[in-house]
């Protein structure tokens, strides 16, 4: 962080010209107050007109104008006979890239042209020699080009430069990767076929030993790269199918399990997710999975495992953990993306056919822990609705006691009903839920608030009708 | 919601940007960033890989050749909207402050162009204007002009910098110009003189002698501190202040993010009609809400309805909810909510205002509950603004999040949890849940290396693109635009450098339906830049760039569509449409098979624009990925010409040489587009100009004409209202009421006859706006001198200009040179003559004599020349021999030219001043006469010079000297002829 506080604090002395500055680090200064200096006119002129060849290419490739693009960078070419600048990206780099963003445009251009192209750019400069080389390999490979590519990965992938092969460390590394990735489709492809064997009864020796190779040299590749911090999804995925292949569990646990929760690596949600589909794969016990899915939802309570982790909690015999499964339903029907859900939906309305079974305990059992508590006050309003209905059944009928939703009669516009729900005193709940839903008013504190207060009046009259017993 | 199964490769570290950052003006080309299994779980025989970036994408055409304007332009008076809702209690108020630098810059405060305030210029704050080179470098090379603000302060505000002492000290300084009497001289000063001598080190501005006299130090050491009403040392403070806070915001202005143009879409997709929401008016506080109805052409419907504010609007926000708009309208100091009920057609009601005592910088609208919306103050609070409960502070922390950025600017966006705020500043964003603000909260995105920022990399804008995709985020820098996931924070899903070359300070996000890809459009306020981005993914899969970015048309743009105007009038329209983009939105609209993509422009002088994009669905993904240059006819060189030439006569060579000729162009500046009518742009936005280099070969449509056209004569006719500040500022008009008593400007005691003349004239002159050619009963003119006798001087220059004076010269110069030949012939011959004597008796004392009179010869010369000839002595050569434009202005010349001088008359057959006899006859000495037959031959001899008197020169003295020597002239002041061309 020095060097942010360096350049976020200048220097007492150097305070009254800093204010000058601008506020933000301008990659152009406005064109407002440009100003060509005169005194060395004649020295810029050459530096001038590669500017301006250069804003003419820029302009012609965002009108999408390939060919005249090409043309201007023919001229632009000549940048490079008097390059001695020190600018972060000098006129070869653009030129590589610039060409390239032509060529893969203009529809005229071979494959053999962009293949000598990128062959000139790879020697034009060293110091980005295996960047050019893993997007040509990415160019072969988009266009289906896996045997070319493989050989320019290899290729790369030997290249040695002295300090420029360390200074290149992450490119390097990438195309480990990538080579590791093709090596494992190849794999991939030999196990189909010798499978596709094995289902006929023929056995081939050579497939199945190229099938290994193919194995140890894809390992060794992803290996390497999983271990460092960032976002590997898709070599995570082949490493723990080799292993897997090779019954290898334990090691592909271990990698999973690091990958989704190294606290250097970024909070992935993939990653827990990877995790619980090996351990549901391997029929692990619920409470690993619960532990998981406990821990993604914690990081993204909007992702839709929430739904299989409601489900799973909610077969729970445990009352604390079917609370936290309504809370979890809760947490990820707020999100706004979860607004056309019908499946949450309907695992809510499941959940209040729980409550209303057995009203009071649930009643009992929440209120008591306090769960009308802030973070998650959307509780309350299942137990609102669930008051309603059980009062409905019994003839208290608290019309009132959702003030703020019972002025909204109006029918819902979207589908998405539950449809379990049947009953009258079900599709009272449905109306109210839905209204709810329509409004989005458990969002608002001032209703929670009002619904926890009734609820509580509601809930003595409820304890002492109990003690009374139904008499009626 | 889903998220993406496989997510691109990325690194992923910590800390402080590791990458140094410079100028990369082809950053955003050219990778495909990471690659990903298109189709995973399927093992088919070959994968297919997707790239994050370089994938293709829809297309979408522009419609025209360049914005077009959407509304007249705006005017001060011209509008005529529904009454301004008196919104009076709560009305936004104006910042009443001694110190605000309108007021200090008469440039700004009077210059008023057509209706519009013109920004703020660096010229009128740096001291002379000079912008270093070290500026670029990103040294300050900028130096304020605190002390003119002063001045203007002084003069402009006398009242307010000196009133209590002025009014005390009012007798005892004395502006006249009659000396003091001596009584009166204890009490009193005279300060004219002083005044004269302020004067005039003003005129010696910039004179390296410049010294102040020794009564300008006195006066000012001994008035230095008690003068002044308010103490000067504070005000220079202060002003200083004001004015590194203006360059500030001159490098960079940050207070119109986010941008004052919102669109209110229709109810339902089949009424077709959504409103406008846009300020307007001279000080940009007028709100006006205008409905409009799509089509091919949008058009609007009824008047708008106003809002008068007390503040410039700096941002307006809304969302749609339910058949209800809700806007926000952002000023410095105020915030205010507006309600829009589409459905019933009512006018628009204000709901509520804030007033903040520290400038609002964020003014987001919630999508998610009605009437709510996020407010972010320069102090670095964050509110949550619900119209029903009012304000609730969330945070509060002046110092930035992640580390120490001296930028008070502030955002805060919503995101798909409506309880959950993100909160920006120029580090990066956190998410804060406003049910518990100080505990729950989490990092969302860093300027660093988790997003693989430049160093110096800062956030511009952040904002939510909810309405693509409910989780994700963008977030612009001034290098590059990020797609973020909420669900994933501090690892960019998308990453696009922009290559803008001024900080994207406006976003709209244009949704996709499924199978479709997001547009996101970005626009920059000084270059006016327009980049159409298109993305897909987010939920089944992962973020993947569409197809390469796409510039839009500027508003400036249209400029060399337009009809050529006088070159005062095209500086103007060329100020106007240069003025800095202020806003954008844009609204999809879908006929059938027809798409197409409206984009609606603001620009700070208060004009709206707009551009269709057409959507090529008949070809949806192939032709994108092909060059556009066969569809666009604009790369075709034949129709690149100015005058577009018959199509399809370019070859392959021709390309060649005329994207040469255009480089060439290009390069000296001074030339650039020449054949269009909007050349002289070039020198105002260099940066601009040099993206378009070509003249755009297709001219608008007719419709777009009619429209310019229109627009055109609405904004000359504002102009022509207000006559007074159409042009540049006029002579600076000083009020005499300090420099003279009354007493001095009253009639004076014994007004004779002519000073009532004079006066009369004066005033009629003044009336007039004319000039004072010359007093009628003016002095009396200088006595004439006394008239020359022509026969005293009987030397040839003298009778020349006889000739000359007379009006006949050039019959003069025919006869002289119709001589030449003969009197060349004789004076040969008597040289010889004498040459033949001399060798005769040559002795010692002959050539003694010889050589003394040489040198007597020459000194008569020298002595003579410059007393009798004052212009170029002698200009020879025929008039024949001179080209016919020469000849022309020759003949023009001569004064008084009469019609013989258009033919010349055949030479007379001798020049009898010449010959020995009549210079003898004339008294002139043997010796004489020798020097002056050489000196004339030589002459002859001599090559071609210019006239005697250039026309130019002479034209212009007769123009601005009325005086006593035109009186003389009078006889050649008969109608001139003009000049047929250049002349000289």
């Amino acid at each position: 962080m020095d060097g942010f506080v360096e350049r976020a604090a200048p220097c007492p002395a150097a305070q009254a010209g800093g204010a000058l500055l601008p506020a933000l680090h301008l990659p152009f200064l406005p064109p407002h107050l440009y100003r060509p200096a005169t005194s060395h006119e004649h020295k810029l002129n050459f530096r001038k007109s590669k500017e301006a060849c250069l804003s003419y290419i820029q302009d012609a490739m965002l009108q999408k104008q390939w060919k005249r693009a090409a043309e201007f960078l023919t001229f632009y070419t000549e940048s490079l006979e008097k390059d001695f600048s020190t600018e972060y990206m000098g006129p070869s780099e653009m030129i590589w890239r610039i060409g390239t963003e032509i060529l893969c445009h203009y529809s005229h251009s071979s494959m053999k042209e962009f293949n000598s192209f990128i062959e000139q750019m790879k020697t034009l400069g060293v110091k980005r020699y295996l960047k050019v080389c893993l997007e040509h390999a990415f160019h072969l490979l988009c266009n289906g080009r896996t045997d070319e590519a493989y050989q320019n990965l290899s290729l790369a992938e030997s290249w040695r430069f002295g300090e420029q092969t360390t200074a290149q460390d992450k490119e390097l590394k990438l195309i480990q990767a990538y080579r590791g990735l093709l090596d494992y489709y190849s794999w991939s492809k030999q196990k189909n076929v010798l499978l596709e064997y094995d289902k006929d009864g023929f056995e081939d020796l050579s497939v199945e030993q190229e099938m290994h190779s193919s194995f140890r040299k894809a390992v060794v590749n992803l290996k390497e790269i999983i271990q460092i911090p960032g976002v590997w999804d898709l070599f995570v995925k082949c490493y723990v199918d080799l292993l897997e292949f090779y019954g290898d569990h334990d090691e592909a646990r271990q990698v999973l399990s690091d990958y989704a929760y190294n606290s250097k690596f970024p909070a992935n949600p993939n990653a827990h997710v990877y995790l619980y589909q090996f351990l549901k794969r391997h029929g692990e016990p619920k409470k690993s999975l619960i532990s998981v899915l406990k821990i993604l939802h914690d990081i993204v309570p909007s992702h839709e495992l929430m739904v299989d982790f409601h489900t799973l909690l909610q077969k729970s015999k445990k009352r604390k953990k079917r609370r936290l499964g309504l809370e979890v339903i809760f947490a990820a029907l707020d999100y706004a993306g979860w607004k056309e859900n019908v499946k949450a939906w309907s695992c809510l309305g499941r959940q209040f056919k729980q409550i209303i079974i057995d009203p009071l305990s649930s009643l009992s059992s929440m209120l008591m822990n306090g769960r009308v508590s802030r973070p998650a006050p959307s509780f309350v309003a299942v137990l609102g609705c669930g008051v309603l209905s059980w009062g409905g059944k019994k003839k208290y009928a608290p019309r009132s006691i959702l003030t703020g939703s019972s002025r909204s009669g109006t029918p819902g516009r979207t589908g998405g009903q539950p449809s379990i729900l049947a009953d009258t005193w079900q599709k009272r709940i449905g109306r109210k839920m839905k209204a709810l839903r329509m409004k989005k008013l458990w969002w608002l504190e001032s209703y929670w608030e009002k619904i926890a207060s009734t609820l509580n009046i509601y809930h003595t009259k409820a304890v002492k009708i109990r003690r009374k017993g139904f008499g009626h | 919601m889903e998220f993406p199964a496989t997510l691109f490769p990325s690194y992923f570290g910590a800390g402080p940007p590791r990458e140094e950052g410079g100028i990369a003006p082809a950053a955003g080309w050219g990778e495909y960033g990471q690659l990903l299994d298109a189709c995973p779980g399927l093992h088919a025989a070959e994968t297919t890989f997707a790239p994050r970036c370089g994938r293709t994408g829809e297309s979408w055409e522009p419609a025209d050749v360049a914005a077009v304007p959407f509304l007249p332009p705006n005017a001060s008076e011209g509008s005529a909207g529904q009454a301004g809702r008196g919104w009076e209690g709560t009305c936004f108020l104006r910042r009443a402050s001694l110190f605000c630098l309108q007021t200090l810059i008469p440039s700004c405060s009077e210059v008023l162009r057509g209706s519009w305030v013109p920004s703020l210029m660096p010229q009128d704050i740096l001291y002379r204007g000079v912008l270093r080179r070290k500026l670029r470098s990103g040294k300050s090379g900028a130096a304020l002009d605190f002390t003119k603000q002063l001045g203007h302060f002084f003069v402009d505000h006398p009242e307010d910098a000196f009133g209590s002492l002025g009014q005390l000290l009012h007798k005892n300084f004395y502006l006249g110009n009659s000396k003091l009497r001596r009584k009166a001289r204890d009490t009193t000063i005279r300060m004219t003189s002083l005044i004269e001598e302020i004067n005039r080190l003003k005129a010696r501005h910039g004179c390296p002698q410049q010294h102040l006299t020794s009564r300008v130090r006195w006066f000012s050491h001994l008035c230095r501190d008690w003068l002044f009403e308010v103490p000067v040392d504070l005000l220079a403070d202060c002003v200083h202040d004001e004015l590194v806070l203006q360059w500030a915001s001159l490098l960079f202005d940050d207070s119109s993010t986010g941008g004052a143009l919102a669109w209110l879409p229709p109810e339902d997709a089949g009424t077709r009609m959504g409103c406008l929401v846009y300020p307007g008016g001279q000080a940009m506080n007028h709100l006006y809400f205008q409905d409009v109805v799509l089509g091919e052409v949008p058009r609007t419907r009824g008047s708008p309805v106003q809002f008068e504010l007390n503040g410039r609007i700096r941002q307006v926000a809304a969302t749609q909810m339910d058949g209800e708009g809700f806007v926000g309208v952002r000023s410095d100091y105020h915030c205010g909510v507006w309600r829009v009920r589409s459905r019933t057609g009512a006018a628009p009601t204000p709901l509520q205002v804030i007033r903040t005592n520290v400038p609002a910088s964020c003014l987001t609208v919630s999508p998610h509950l009605p009437g709510e919306l996020a407010v972010c103050t320069q102090s670095g609070a964050v509110y949550l603004w619900s119209v029903e409960t009012g304000l609730h502070q969330l945070r509060r922390d002046p110092e930035t999040m992640f580390f120490r950025d001296h930028s008070p600017w502030r955002w805060s966006e919503f995101t798909a949890h409506p309880r959950v705020l993100s909160c920006a500043d120029r580090t990066g964003l956190q998410c804060l849940d406003m049910r518990a603000p100080g505990r729950c909260h989490f990092d969302f995105f860093k300027v660093g290396e988790e997003a693989g920022c430049q160093q110096g990399e800062r956030v511009v804008l952040p904002m939510y693109l909810g309405r693509a995709h409910p989780s994700q985020h963008l977030v612009a820098t001034q290098f590059a635009v990020y797609v973020m996931d909420e669900r994933l924070p501090l690892v960019p899903m998308l990453k696009w450098a922009h290559m803008m070359k001024d900080p994207p300070l406006f976003a709209h996000v244009v949704p996709g339906g499924p199978g479709r890809s997001h547009k996101v459009l970005l626009g920059a306020p000084h270059t006016q830049e327009l980049l159409l981005l298109q993305y897909t993914g987010g939920s089944k899969s992962a973020c993947q760039l569409a197809g390469s970015p796409q510039k839009l048309h500027s508003i400036s743009g249209c400029l060399q569509h337009l009809p050529t105007q006088l070159p005062h009038r095209h500086h103007l329209l060329q100020q106007r449409l240069g003025a800095p983009a202020a806003g954008l939105a844009a609204v999809q609209q879908a006929q059938g098979p027809w798409e197409s993509l409206l984009v609606f422009q603001l620009s700070e002088a208060g004009d709206i624009f707009y551009q269709t994009l057409t959507h090529d669905a008949a070809q949806p993904r192939a032709p994108s990925r092909g060059d556009k240059d066969a569809a666009v006819p604009s790369a075709s060189p034949v129709l690149e010409a100015p005058l577009g030439s018959a199509p399809g006569s370019g070859g392959e060579e021709e390309e060649e040489t005329f994207y040469l000729s255009n480089l060439e162009v290009i390069v000296n500046e001074e030339e650039e587009d020449v054949g269009t009518p909007a050349a002289p742009e070039e020198a105002q936005h260099p940066e601009e100009l040099r993206a378009s280099p070509h003249p755009s070969p297709i001219v608008p449509s007719p419709a777009a004409t009619a429209r310019y056209r229109r627009w055109l004569k609405a904004l000359f006719r504002d102009c022509r209202h207000l006559p007074q500040h159409a042009g540049a500022r006029g002579p600076p008009t000083i009020s005499q009421k300090r420099l003279f008593t009354s007493k001095d400007l009253g009639p004076p005691a014994g007004a004779s006859e002519l000073h009532t003349q004079a006066r009369q004239q004066l005033r009629r002159t003044m009336r007039e706006r004319g000039c004072i050619p010359r007093w009628d009963p003016g002095p009396d003119p200088q006595p004439s001198p006394q008239p020359v006798e022509p026969a005293a001087w009987p030397d040839a220059l003298s009778t020349r200009l006889t000739a000359a004076w007379a009006g006949d010269w050039s019959r003069w110069w025919e006869e002289r040179l119709g001589l030449n030949v003969a009197q060349r012939q004789r004076a040969l011959r008597e040289r010889r003559r004498r040459q033949k004597q001399a060798r005769g008796h040559r002795s010692l004392s002959a050539s003694f004599t010889s050589s003394v009179t040489y040198q007597s010869e020459l000194s008569e010369l020298s002595d003579g020349a410059p007393s009798s000839a004052p212009g170029p002595p002698l200009s020879p050569g025929h008039p024949d021999a001179l080209p016919q434009i020469f000849a022309e202005a020759w003949g023009g010349s001569a004064p008084g030219g009469s019609t013989h001088c258009q033919r010349p008359p055949s030479p007379p057959p001798a020049e009898p001043l010449l010959s020995s006899q009549t210079l003898r006859s004339r008294g002139i000495p043997k010796e004489r006469r020798k020097m002056l037959r050489d000196y004339l031959a030589v002459c002859a001899e001599g090559p071609a010079e210019l006239p005697p008197e250039p026309p130019s020169s002479q034209l212009s003295s007769q123009l601005c000297i009325p005086s006593s020597q035109s009186q003389l002239s009078a006889a050649g002041s008969q109608p001139r002829r003009k000049r047929p061309r250049m002349g000289f």
